[in-house]
């Protein structure tokens, strides 16, 4: 156990270097000197200063913080579900967080924002227990296959529910659109403080889960047979996995397949062992994100693309392997 | 000769039979040759035209003095369709007035069908399906992408022979051209257009009324602004927000959506905290705030009220110039 954190070091070092790229890079060309200074000895007069200080610090928070929430979700699921291809994406917690969003403070324009990321966990919620209730009646069980095309099913039809809605009051939804993609643009400071203390309860929750989590991986026998209680562990990890969820879509809308991808790349390093699974999962979900985040500023600036259109981009062929390799 | 062959030559029929059957047929017609290069028999006094784009072809119907006997509108259903700000710029909306909404995007094809219309207007923005709309009515389809606005208005007004009335209209605007210029020493005075929505700053090459009275009366404009491709819209990055500054910044909000000024500002402030300490013009008090329903509205009297408002807030008063 305390080997698996011998690469901790490297992967937080890695990470504050991809923090501090993040924040020296953008639309505007700012000198390193400048950043700095920017970082040391602000002032709020200097342009430079406030695009550092204002627009690109709050954002690099951003990104980690939706990436390891979404990340450790991802893993949790994987842990409890036992199949692969679990993702907070994937299984439709979501669009489910996303709906809640859309049809409570876009068509009920309800305004506090401050329970924005409690909608959200609601919605991934009723979506995780939709999807689990529709795998479960399905023939065979709740088998990856079945948990990912129920998860599909609810997605496309809570999908079509807010396509309607923005059909039938285009105007009023035209500023959802962007969100709806995932986008760190304008993600706001508000809902950020409202939802990080769900983030870190939901944090504290996966990593004191995490030994169980191990043991249920193994197989439910097993975990029994280890003094599990199986349906209570499960409980807990669904509570932390839709409070992760959906705080981060409260914070920057859905961003696909970073929950599935994640995982995947910890376990190659740090093998199946959920205690080191979590804050691995954490620290280079919050790494990932980051870098996609500064490919989504540069690659065709000074436009910028949706940060979940690129983490669609390399999870869905990363989805697709996964299928043939381990299904 | 196969059943589908029989059906096939049924329905050409039906529809060769309610061609006929169109008030077009009865009146005097003439060509003209619309923007998809499709040349048009239209009637030479139509009197029940559907237009298929509210703020853009039936407001300037109802400005020239036309009711169009069915338009496309916003909204979900009769109940709650609006034509996008006619309400602000002419007075009239389907509520008060005996035009039938259309539905929105795409518009209902038999709702159209049902009105017996003699002209459908329409732009490529619209996706009912083209060649349904041909078969019930000469339809006129106009591209943005090929002329401005104020051409199609043009247009327009010789489609229904308002030519007359379209003059007086431009005459009058010109009028309050020339006395921002007399005013107001245009040339000197940098004016900025910047939008603001939840997601983004954005910008547009000219920004519609008030993009086309600034150009008219000569201010001067950001090379930002200058750079976009003529007609186009892009979003700005936040980084590259004092490109967008000038000695006035014009900026509108959507008062159709219940939201005002604070509103605008508001999106400024979550895009870019602290922002008005960043441009000058907001630091000195020098942005002025217009409704979209002015500001955006293909119409004379829109354009006026632009016009009004850019004489009443620059003219004759002290500010502070943006360092050049």
């Amino acid at each position: 156990m305390t080997r698996g954190f011998a690469i901790m070091p490297l992967v937080l070092a890695a990470l504050a270097l991809g923090f501090c790229w993040h924040i020296a890079v953008g639309a505007k060309s700012v000198p390193l000197v400048t950043v700095f200074e920017a970082l040391t000895n602000y002032d709020q007069s200097i342009f430079d200063h406030a695009v550092i200080y204002n627009l690109r610090l709050p954002r690099a928070i951003f990104a980690v913080v939706a990436g390891a929430s979404l990340s450790v979700a991802g893993a949790l699921m994987q842990g409890i579900t036992r199949n692969p291809l679990a993702d907070p994406g994937i299984l439709g917690l979501m669009i489910g967080a996303s709906f809640a969003v859309v049809m409570t403070f876009g068509y009920f324009s309800f305004s506090q924002v401050a329970f924005m990321p409690l909608v959200a966990a609601g919605g991934a919620l009723v979506a995780a227990v939709l999807v689990w209730g529709i795998a479960l009646a399905a023939p065979g069980g709740a088998t990856p296959l079945t948990l990912v095309l129920s998860g599909a099913a609810i997605s496309t039809f809570l999908g079509a529910i807010i396509t309607m809605v923005h059909l039938l009051d285009e105007d009023s939804y035209i500023e959802m659109r962007v969100w709806l993609t995932g986008s760190l643009t304008g993600a706001r400071m508000d809902i950020l403080y409202w939802a990080l203390p769900w983030v870190v309860g939901g944090m504290a929750l996966a990593l004191t889960l995490a030994r169980q989590v191990t043991a249920l991986a193994m197989g439910e026998d097993t975990a029994n047979g280890l003094g599990v209680d199986v349906v209570r562990l499960k409980s807990l990890a669904m509570i932390s996995v839709v409070v992760l969820t959906g705080s981060a879509v409260s914070i920057v809308g859905p961003l696909g397949f970073i929950g599935l991808v994640i995982p995947h790349v910890v376990r190659l390093f740090v093998g199946a062992d959920y205690r080191l699974i979590v804050p691995y999962s954490a620290a280079v979900g919050a790494l990932y994100l980051l870098l996609i985040d500064i490919v989504a500023r540069i690659v065709l600036a000074p436009i910028e693309i949706s940060t979940g259109i690129v983490t669609a981009m390399l999870g869905g062929p990363f989805f697709v392997w996964l299928v043939r390799a381990r299904l | 000769m196969n059943p589908f062959s029989l059906r096939s030559l049924a329905v050409a029929a039906a529809l060769a039979a309610a061609a006929h059957l169109t008030p077009a047929m009865a009146q005097e017609m003439r060509i003209i040759t619309d923007d998809t290069g499709t040349e048009v028999s239209v009637p030479v006094r139509p009197q029940r035209i559907v237009s298929l784009h509210d703020s853009k072809l039936t407001i300037p119907l109802i400005e020239l003095g036309i009711i169009p006997v069915g338009s496309h509108g916003r909204g979900d259903s009769e109940a709650t369709a609006f034509i996008r700000s006619s309400a602000a710029v002419t007075g009239v909306d389907f509520d008060n007035s005996d035009i039938t909404w259309v539905g929105g995007k795409p518009a209902d094809i038999e709702k159209i069908a049902s009105l017996n219309p003699d002209l459908i207007l329409t732009t490529t923005w619209q996706s009912a399906d083209l060649d349904q709309l041909r078969a019930l009515a000469p339809t006129v389809v106009f591209d943005y992408t090929k002329q401005t606005e104020w051409e199609i208005y043009a247009m327009i007004a010789d489609i229904v022979g308002a030519n007359d009335k379209l003059a007086v209209m431009e005459r009058r605007y010109q009028s309050q051209i020339a006395l921002i210029r007399e005013v107001i020493d245009t040339e000197t005075i940098m004016v900025s257009t910047l939008h603001a929505q939840s997601k983004s700053f954005f910008a547009f090459n000219p920004y519609f009324n008030i993009g086309k009275v600034l150009l008219d009366a000569g201010f001067q404009r950001p090379a930002a602004i200058e750079a976009i491709p003529e007609g186009d819209r892009i979003d700005v990055s936040a980084e590259a927000l004092q490109e967008f500054d000038g000695d006035f910044i014009m900026t509108t909000y959507r008062s159709s959506r219940q939201q005002y000024p604070d509103a605008v500002t508001g999106y400024m402030e979550s895009l870019f905290p602290g922002f008005c300490v960043q441009l000058h013009a907001c630091r000195e008090g020098q942005m002025i705030y217009l409704s979209r329903a002015e500001a955006a509205a293909t119409s004379y009297y829109a354009l006026g009220a632009v016009a009004s408002s850019i004489l009443t807030s620059l003219g004759g008063r002290d500010f502070t110039a943006m360092p050049r």
